[in-house]
């Protein structure tokens, strides 16, 4: 299959089971820390082990009134970060045809900012912080 | 129904504006409408002619256009200005207030009044922001 740009809008990222609605756009940070190993035998150049990983999901989107079977809205965010210390599941499927980007690990919320102003519409910035591996699939 | 259904429905069924844009001499007709002013129109007689242009809007991953943005352009003109105030002021009433599930928001940004002297007659025109959603 020849190679294909994906668009934002056909990666679906899912909370705790329910796609978030709404949401606008989003980024997915991985980092691998490395240890530095250089010895005077390094012949001048610096050396490094690989050490952890981390992972953290921010996610922009519109705050919404109502209710959609199946969807997480601002709402559900706001009652998780104040109410709940568990981990959830996230999921980031790639729905396009041929897609295979599907990513999955457990999150916590560890941040929620909510904005408005007068004419537009009221936004919510979140911040989750990956808990274990980041598994692709 | 779209935007231009939604604009053109609550500029040409305010029954206020049909009455101050009526044609006194053909009471079936009035002087509402929407992109151009037709070349036949007299120019003694006040009108309103209306546009918009798309400016913007919100798109989310899993609904395209969720809100949309536009710049409404209400143009009044009339023979006199004092006409065209009183014409400005009922638009204001009808606009400046209006919300219902379509349109979410509607601002009023600017004025810019002027005057067409080969046609003997003065325009204001007013732009409005409108937030727009699809239902």
């Amino acid at each position: 299959m020849a190679v294909v740009p994906i668009l934002a809008k056909q990666i679906t990222i899912s909370f705790n089971g329910d796609v978030i609605a709404r949401s606008a756009d989003y980024s997915l940070e991985i980092n691998k820390e490395t240890i530095e190993i250089t010895t005077l035998d390094s012949q001048g150049w610096k050396e490094f082990l690989v050490d952890l990983k981390e992972w953290s999901v921010t996610v922009n989107g519109l705050v919404t009134r109502g209710l959609e079977a199946g969807k997480t809205v601002y709402d559900d965010l706001l009652q998780n970060i104040i109410n709940s210390d568990v981990v959830v599941p996230i999921v980031m499927v790639d729905t396009g045809d041929g897609g295979t980007i599907n990513l999955s690990g457990n999150v916590y919320l560890t941040g929620l900012s909510k904005s408005g102003t007068v004419g537009d519409s009221v936004k919510w910035a979140g911040k989750m912080q990956g808990t274990g591996a980041l598994i692709p699939a | 129904m779209t935007f231009p259904e939604k604009i053109n429905s609550i500029l040409q069924n305010d029954e206020s504006l049909k009455t101050a844009f009526q044609d006194a001499e053909n009471p079936e007709k009035f002087n509402i409408y929407s992109t151009h002013l037709p070349d036949e129109l007299d120019q003694k007689k006040p009108a309103l002619v209306f546009n918009y242009k798309k400016t913007g809007g919100e798109n989310v991953l899993d609904f395209d256009n969720a809100l949309e943005d536009y710049n409404l352009f209400v143009i009044l003109l009339a023979p006199d200005t004092s006409t065209n105030e009183t014409n400005l002021n009922l638009v204001r009433t009808l606009l400046d207030d209006f919300e219902d599930e379509q349109i979410r928001d509607i601002i009023h940004e600017d004025d810019d009044p002027g005057s067409q002297d080969d046609k003997k007659r003065y325009f204001k025109m007013q732009i409005y922001k409108v937030i727009f959603q699809r239902v």
